[in-house]
């Protein structure tokens, strides 16, 4: 479960890029984000996984607040973030063993995980080369085999399909569904509205830092009182 | 070059600029301006600082050698059948000292060759523009041969300078050769550009930038070690310059033919500028410099016409290496073994330096290479040095003077072990990463840890060559070599911290390339400073308190003042205490500001 209490968060100074943004997403839920470009959406995924410091408010993982636990805060969750900027001169399956040590995930089932998941996201055959030898589908498909390598509570991805295959994002969509349902919380931004849809139990819209709608669909659709896509229903709700 | 060239051209400097003059810019609105504007003087001193370290020797030399040309007046030199006056000489070392410049200038070219052909991201996107190759190339010619050539251009002003100096030549003099200093670096990068060009086209595999950046250091070494030998000897004996010269030319009796033959333009001038700038002034001079200019440009539309495609089809070339798939690996277990996360962090650590060319040479090979440099160094000096022996062995049986070798000894190993940015770049080398680590459940006191400990085990590689070196030079005790050797140690984990905590405060962590993390960040060299004024700290400490234990144990049991290497033994005992109090203390102070600081880096 993920709680995100009044948090506040600017770069420069009198313009906030959130703005006193609550959110709770709560176990066996899939979560959407979404926003135009700019809203806050990563800013807010930052903050949450600890990247970003909130000038403003707090945010709770499973009960441990990241500003004052962080180090229990961030067990709870695995984070795949939108670039797939992994700079370090390792090879895949040692960024994977790096992963399970700070996890301290044990010997037999890293290997299980490991081996389970390379096989899933079809990256068995590149794991024992060097990670700048990987496409930028590979890095994204490592990143997420590693945010799942200590199998997580709280599933955290930001735009998790860009530079995936269609096959590719089918399996990640799939898993998500499966994580939500073994009773996990799944965050995740997305850009493809249609993903959303398809997927998520609640959306949460943000627009200019502040969070202008959180529900299900069929709550926007009562509220904007009309039958439309979630593509209609978001464009009108940013146009105001 | 048509407009599309310069505007890249402008955008190339000014990321240059951004990068590597970052410190220059303005407060931002975090920033107070007392603290900008001390961060910005603080900057300029250390670029003066640098630059005059680099080219203070080499203005020595120049110095010396033409006060002793200005010295022989109207006197004239027979060499062979030629009677060279003061202007010849001068001359032939100028021609001598620009083509030393150039040859060196080439070289460079040729290995930043890689940076010239593997592009960075943003610059990829340009091969997306409806921009030609001509174009592309005309703006990236310019924009390698300045930003290499730069020293090289300073380097060779400044001896021209100094000849204008001494021999009290006019402003315009120094016009024309500044601007002579610019065309022969600029002919020199062109060749050196075009002959890159050629042997990567033919030669595929040296547009790998590691196997490049390793071959670099074995082209450098030999250079920057007889660099170090020729300048040294020539400083031993400043006076007798003109002499070497003079032998030189006797000598070598081709020499001179070949100066006269094969650089006949560039001597020519130099010739023509030193005698009748001096003598009378005629427009035949700037017709010479004309005449060069004409021909830079001619090189320079050559190369384009001729090695324009070749760089477009070499940017084209992708040198990475697919590896062969490796499923026997996935069956070794011991490939899965848990580590504690701060054995993890440090392998992650060491893994990541030693297979980054350009961390490993600037970090953990400068370490090895310094004492390795001085023992060379030693080796060809031999006479000087064994004078240097005897001298050591006359002052070690002094008790004052073994207090001196001995301190000065730990100041040596704390140096050659310390002298490196491996610790005050360890974060700016996470990059982009650090954003993937701050995600993750570490404890700030287990990432410190594994930095600080990286640091120390390549100063401990470090400290034992030097002290092995010293134990060979002046056959001290083992036991002091020993302590000699802990206690510089020990002392590194100060400057360890502190080059950490620059680090830490103001990390460089946007880059695509990985010069910029450690070669281009002010973090190192600022730590450099301090480490030094620490280095002198440690030696009057070291000193004043192995005089004060001597004394203390002498008055305490005289007896013991004929056994000089136990009061030695028991001053570096003492040493060894209180430096490790010392850097237990900043230890303790520091670390919960450096967690601080640590979670508060944000990207």
């Amino acid at each position: 479960m993920i709680k995100i209490e009044n948090v506040s968060k600017s770069y420069v100074k009198e313009r906030k890029a959130v703005d006193n943004l609550s959110i709770e997403i709560n176990n066996r839920e899939i979560f959407g984000f979404l926003g135009p470009n700019g809203a806050g959406k990563t800013t807010t995924i930052k903050m949450i996984t600890g990247i970003l410091n909130p000038d403003e408010g707090d945010i709770f993982i499973d009960g441990s607040s990241i500003k004052k636990q962080p180090i229990q805060a961030k067990d709870k969750f695995g984070y795949v973030p939108d670039n797939s900027d992994i700079i370090w001169r390792l090879k895949g399956i040692e960024y994977l063993n790096f992963l399970a040590d700070i996890y301290k995930v044990d010997k037999k089932t890293r290997k299980e995980r490991i081996e389970r998941l390379c096989e899933t996201f079809e990256l068995k055959d590149a794991i024992h080369n060097y990670i700048n030898t990987y496409s930028r589908g590979m890095k994204q498909k490592l990143l997420l085999i590693g945010s799942l390598i200590h199998d997580p509570q709280n599933w955290i991805l930001d735009e998790p399909i860009v530079g995936l295959d269609p096959l590719m994002a089918h399996t990640l969509k799939t898993m998500m569904k499966e994580k939500a349902d073994e009773g996990k919380s799944i965050f995740f931004s997305t850009h493809i509205l249609e993903i959303a849809e398809q997927l998520c139990d609640r959306v949460g819209i943000i627009n200019k830092g502040k969070l202008i709608f959180v529900g299900t669909i069929s709550e926007l659709q009562t509220i904007k009182n009309q039958k439309g896509t979630l593509e209609e229903l978001f464009l009108e709700l940013v146009d105001e | 070059m048509n407009k599309i060239s310069l505007k890249l051209l402008y955008i190339y400097f000014k990321q240059i600029f951004t990068g590597r003059f970052e410190s220059l810019k303005k407060a931002n609105e975090k920033e107070n301006k007392i603290k900008s504007g001390l961060r910005q003087i603080g900057f300029i001193i250390l670029i003066i600082y640098g630059f005059g370290s680099l080219l203070g020797l080499w203005g020595m030399i120049s110095f010396e050698l033409f006060s002793q040309l200005h010295g022989l007046g109207d006197q004239k030199i027979q060499i062979y059948d030629k009677i060279l006056d003061r202007f010849d000489l001068a001359s032939i070392s100028m021609t001598f000292l620009i083509v030393v410049i150039g040859f060196l200038n080439i070289i460079i070219t040729f290995f930043s060759i890689n940076f010239f052909l593997n592009l960075t991201s943003s610059e990829e996107y340009l091969l997306t523009l409806p921009i030609d190759d001509k174009t592309l190339f005309s703006s990236k010619i310019i924009n390698i041969s300045l930003t290499n050539g730069f020293f090289f251009i300073i380097m060779a002003f400044v001896q021209f300078a100094i000849y204008g100096i001494i021999e009290k030549l006019t402003f315009d003099y120094y016009i024309i050769f500044f601007i002579q200093a610019i065309i022969v670096n600029l002919f020199a990068s062109f060749i050196g550009i075009a002959v890159s060009l050629f042997l990567v086209n033919i030669f595929k595999f040296l547009k790998n930038k590691d196997l490049m950046t390793y071959l670099s250091i074995f082209i450098f070494l030999p250079i920057l070690i007889g660099y170090n030998i020729a300048f040294q000897k020539l400083a031993q004996n400043p006076s007798g310059i003109m002499n070497v010269l003079v032998n030189l030319l006797n000598k070598n009796t081709k020499l001179l033919s070949t100066i006269e033959l094969i650089l006949s333009p560039l001597f020519l001038f130099f010739n023509y500028i030193v005698n009748n700038v001096v003598k009378e002034r005629t427009i035949l001079r700037f017709l010479h410099y004309l005449i060069q200019v004409g021909v830079l440009f001619l090189l320079y539309q050559l190369i384009i016409i001729i090695f324009g495609p070749i760089y477009k089809k070499l940017l084209l070339i992708t040198n990475i290496k697919k590896e062969k798939i490796n499923n026997k690996k996935s069956k070794n277990s011991s490939l899965y073994n848990e580590k504690k996360p701060f054995i993890s962090l440090l392998k992650k650590e060491i893994l990541s330096i030693y297979r980054e060319p350009n961390y490993f040479l600037n970090g953990p090979f400068v370490i090895i290479l310094m004492p390795i440099i001085l023992v060379i160094t030693y080796y060809f000096s031999m006479k000087n040095t064994a004078d240097m022996k005897n001298l050591a062995l006359l002052l070690l049986n002094n008790k004052d003077n073994l207090n001196f070798i001995v301190s000065i000894s730990i100041v040596i190993s704390f140096l050659l072990g310390d002298f490196s940015s491996i610790t005050s770049t360890a974060i700016s080398r996470e990059g982009k990463s650090f954003s993937i680590l701050k995600t993750l459940p570490i404890k700030p006191k287990d990432y410190i840890f594994s930095k600080l400990t990286h640091g120390l085990i390549i100063t401990f590689i470090g400290i034992l060559l030097s002290t092995t070196f010293i134990y060979f030079l002046l056959k001290i005790d083992i036991l002091v070599i020993l302590l000699i050797c802990i206690i510089s140690l020990i002392s590194s984990i100060l400057f360890h911290i502190i080059s950490l905590n620059f680090d830490i405060t103001k990390p460089k962590l946007s880059w695509d390339n990985p010069i910029v993390a450690m070669k281009q960040n002010f973090n190192a060299v600022y730590a450099i400073f301090v480490g030094m004024g620490y280095a002198v700290f440690l030696f009057f400490q070291t000193k004043y308190l192995l005089k004060a234990s001597s004394t203390f144990l002498v008055r305490l049991i005289p007896s013991i003042n004929d056994k000089s290497n136990i009061v030695l033994l028991t001053g570096l005992i003492l040493i060894l205490l209180i430096t490790s109090l010392e850097n237990l203390i900043v230890y303790l102070i520091s670390i919960s500001s450096l967690e601080k600081k640590l979670q508060e880096i944000e990207l």
